[in-house]
């Protein structure tokens, strides 16, 4: 008789190797850098075990401030997201208000602007000598102007979630209440807010946390008008380098992860039993008939869509256009030497090439990562990959210039006359810590949606893990797992607060090149190079819809 | 092909899902494998594709191992085809697609040229009534449908042993019966060795060769439907399968006795029914009779019109419940006293 050594046979025992062995390395990978900055605040000049630079902060003053500010900014940047967000969510889930597309593609916009060109854009618009100035008066490097930034970039995040929850909220529990004689503001505050809650709260902790997160706003408009927050303190900080600057910015740093954890555990508080209780489905319908108001509503929304997401960008291309600084953009002025300049600029075409390239690279890098632990945790339901979804997760919910600096720490010494440090790999590295745990929800999502059987059916027809995974499995998650990758991409391009502290010489970035222009005063060229990057944007969206719409006149033909 | 499961046993986190299970499935036979839910019916299925691996035992397929507590060959590598209780059809391939799916990928495919594979699809799909409808996706089709594709795909590769998991569950009254039929021809027609597992009686004892009834993770007999359905090997096979009265009273020998001293021949009524003190008999062959003329008495409870029939409840005065079919022009009301007459 045959034994099934001779068969070939999987031996379902080398399984739990690999599963440590690669619990090892995303251990390495994600969570020991961050382990590695803990143990440096408490490293003291001589070396051993000190409270020192606990001591130092708490004697500084200003530190105080820092927290006040960050807390103050961020506090009422998520509550004025929040009111945009919900408002724009109500009218576009419930009225039957006319160009709902375009209205919801434009609300959408800044989520892949990245935030830096956004302020600068705003920095344009609001310049002494530009007509909004002179109208409003209105003092964008203040708080209220971070604030205001702030809300602008984050809006959409409440938005969203919102939209999709309130879709979901079964018509008949509101028209109950309508029977039951509660009228339009009523039915509102009563039914519809109470089982927004837990969306609600979840939604302004992201807005919180990635306020906490933004570095490009608050280096922009903050160092400027002298308001330092969190993260741009713990910039000045680092790049100070002092003997103790990398100790005295990790503790500050602690202190930053200890906010954003009472922010988690304050929101997981509040959402604590609301229920969920909504359907599935989303409601496409609308739910409240507008008659006359429809237009007087559809003006002011596409008011403020002109005034926030169209306007600044006009405004940056006038500024791209015109030849210095503070001179009025007029048709005699316009000149196009800031493109020339840009383009002929190494840096510029460096940074470009750089985003591109980590873009590219990091979401290829996140997915394998992501879908594979994803994939074991999900289906094959093993508890090591469990365990590394939870490391994967975690550096994504510290902000970034932590990480930065963690990397900073663990990675300058060099290895054996080796180091990634100072070069484009250590800015890849960052990107995959702070990344991976987007696709790898996107595909969770996937999986969970996926029946078993689909693979096992594969399976069951004889077909290897390759066609398996070819033929079935990537074809049916492939919508979740693309717009994971997409996001990736994005976000990366996106990316400056862990760039702004990691990039060197020749390895700079997009946001970088934008961020040294804007400190050095060149807003123009600053504006030219986002002008240009906005195109490229726009030009690689269109390319994205185009093959949708090519891919789907396909399949039809098929 | 004949596959064989030696002692198996399965465990999950300390849940013993499969308890010392022997099975031998010769060559060209179907059988049912019959329990409620949660009896580990599909346990053992899964095993026999693959999908699990044995905590104990081993399982054969034509005289190789295929699984044992340390080892398995992976689904892919095993000669099956299966058929997935939610159809588990690809919803980005077409009808045509699906059936070629095996016979691209399988090492047991004897269809290797393209031309082969085309014709074997059409012959399949033909086989199953769904020829017209190659190019449609499974969102285009109904539930019957959906099902014919399924059984056609598991069909494809001739596989040496065919699984079927619950595959009429999904379907409405009037389509079971008709699949029911249909999947008996194909058996007929195309002959091979089918295991088919299915929670509904009528289904084994209609199609199976052979029927083995679980419960508990535990085989309780195994037999022809005939054998089931008349000599039940114990109380459980006697209740879920042929649906008997189990009469509490006491054995002296092989007579049973109930009632106030009713006395029953209970010849060939197997070991176990003795130890529980347990007389198994179906509801048409007891009848009621005058109270005086049986010791076994009771009222009536309750009466459920059936037609050509009339079900009667009688609680007995001994505490036994016993259901029993009558004439439905019979007196019935209920609190009547009747007695109950064996044979």
């Amino acid at each position: 008789m045959k034994t099934v050594t001779d068969a070939k046979a999987e031996r379902t025992d080398r399984i739990p190797i690999w599963g440590i062995l690669g619990a090892a390395a995303a251990f390495m990978l994600f969570l020991w850098p961050l382990l590695y900055l803990f143990r440096e605040a408490f490293i003291g000049m001589d070396g051993g075990f000190s409270l020192e630079h606990f001591r130092e902060l708490a004697g500084d003053g200003s530190f105080g401030k820092v927290i006040f500010n960050s807390l103050l900014i961020n506090t009422g940047a998520t509550l004025l997201s929040a009111a945009l967000g919900i408002g724009f969510a109500y009218v576009m889930a419930y009225t039957d208000i006319p160009l709902k597309k375009m209205i919801h593609t434009l609300l959408l916009l800044p989520l892949v602007i990245p935030s830096y060109i956004v302020t600068l854009a705003w920095m344009q618009m609001f310049l002494k000598t530009s007509i909004f100035y002179r109208i409003t008066h209105f003092e964008l490097y203040s708080y209220a102007g971070i604030i205001l930034m702030f809300a602008v970039c984050q809006y959409p995040m409440v938005y969203l979630l919102c939209l999709s929850h309130f879709r979901k909220i079964p018509r008949e529990l509101e028209q109950a209440a309508d029977i039951s004689g509660c009228g339009r503001w009523k039915r509102f505050t009563r039914i519809t807010m109470p089982l927004t809650k837990g969306t609600l709260a979840n939604a302004m902790l992201l807005v919180f946390l990635s306020c906490l997160d933004n570095f490009g706003i608050v280096a922009f408009i903050g160092i400027p008008a002298n308001i330092q927050v969190l993260s741009t303190d713990i910039y000045k900080t680092i790049i100070s380098v002092t003997d103790n600057s990398f100790s005295l910015a990790a503790v500050k740093a602690i202190v930053l992860s200890a906010v954003a954890l009472a922010i988690i555990l304050l929101a997981r508080k509040i959402s604590e039993g609301t229920q969920a209780g909504g359907s599935e489905k989303e409601d496409l319908m609308p739910r409240i008939i507008l008659n006359k108001w429809k237009y007087l509503i559809l003006a002011a929304m596409g008011m403020f869509l002109a005034l926030v997401n169209v306007i600044p960008f006009l405004t940056l291309i006038t500024s791209a256009l015109t030849k210095a600084k503070g001179v009025a953009f007029s048709l005699e002025t316009a000149s196009l030497a800031n493109f020339d300049k840009v383009l002929h600029n190494s840096k510029c075409l460096n940074g470009l090439r750089n985003s591109i390239f980590l873009a590219v690279v990091a979401a290829l890098v996140c997915g394998v990562i992501g879908v594979s632990i994803s994939y074991f945790g999900e289906r094959k339901h093993s508890p090591i990959a469990r365990q590394m979804q939870n490391m994967i997760t975690f550096p994504y919910s510290i902000p970034g210039i932590i990480l930065g600096l963690s990397l900073i720490l663990t990675y300058a010494r060099s290895f054996h006359g080796f180091t990634i440090y100072g070069t484009i790999w250590i800015l890849l590295l960052s990107y995959v810590i702070r990344f991976t745990s987007v696709i790898l929800r996107s595909s969770n999502t996937a999986f969970a949606q996926l029946d078993a059987a689909m693979e096992e059916a594969a399976q069951a027809s004889g077909a290897g893990t390759e066609p398996r995974w070819r033929r079935v499995i990537l074809p049916l998650t492939s919508g979740p797992i693309a717009s994971g990758l997409g996001l990736v991409m994005i976000s990366s391009l996106m990316e400056l607060t862990t760039s702004s502290l990691l990039w060197s010489g020749g390895s700079e970035t997009v946001g970088v090149v934008i961020f040294n222009f804007t400190s050095a005063g060149m807003s123009n060229l600053a504006s030219a190079y986002s002008s240009l990057i906005l195109l490229l944007l726009l030009a690689a969206a269109g390319c994205v819809r185009l093959t949708g719409v090519l891919w789907k006149a396909v399949r039809k033909k098929r | 092909m004949s596959t064989i499961a030696e002692h198996l046993n399965m465990e999950f986190n300390g849940y013993q899902a499969l308890k010392d299970v022997n099975l031998e499935i010769q060559k060209g036979e179907f059988i049912a494998i019959l329990g409620p839910s949660g009896c580990g019916k599909t346990t053992l299925l899964r095993l026999l594709a693959g999908f699990l691996k044995p905590t104990a035992g081993r399982i054969l397929m034509d005289g190789m191992v295929v699984a044992d507590s340390n080892c398995m060959i992976e689904p892919n590598r095993r000669n099956i085809g299966m058929v997935f209780q939610s159809y588990a059809l690809w919803p980005h391939m077409t009808v045509e697609q699906q059936v070629r799916f095996p016979m691209e990928y399988s090492r047991f495919s004897g269809f290797r040229t393209d031309r082969e594979r085309k014709e074997r699809a059409e012959e399949l799909l033909k086989l199953v009534g769904m020829d017209g409808l190659k190019n449609r996706y499974p969102s285009e089709l109904s539930g019957g449908q959906k099902q014919r594709v399924a059984i056609a795909r598991a069909l494809a590769n001739e596989p040496g042993l065919l699984l079927m998991d619950e595959p009429l569950s999904n379907l409405d009254a009037e389509l079971k019966i008709e699949m029911r039929r249909e999947i008996s021809r194909l058996h007929k027609e195309v002959g091979g060795t089918i295991l088919y597992v299915t929670h509904d009686q009528s289904e084994a004892l209609g199609m199976a060769d052979r029927i083995v009834v679980m419960s508990q993770g535990r085989i309780q007999q195994i037999g022809t439907p005939r054998e089931i359905f008349h000599k039940p090997a114990n109380a459980f096979v006697a209740k879920f399968v042929g649906q008997s009265n189990l009469i509490r009273g006491q054995w002296e020998e092989n007579s049973f006795i109930c009632g106030k001293g009713e006395r029953v021949d209970g010849t060939g009524i197997p070991e176990s029914f003795h130890k529980d003190s347990l007389f198994p008999v179906k509801a048409d062959h007891i009848h009621l009779v005058p109270a005086g003329r049986s010791r076994f008495t009771g009222k009536i409870r309750e009466m459920e019109y059936q037609g050509f029939q009339m079900k009667v409840i009688m609680n007995m005065d001994d505490g036994n419940v016993v259901q029993v079919l009558v004439q439905p022009e019979m007196d019935c009301r209920e609190g009547m006293e009747y007695g109950i007459a064996f044979g």
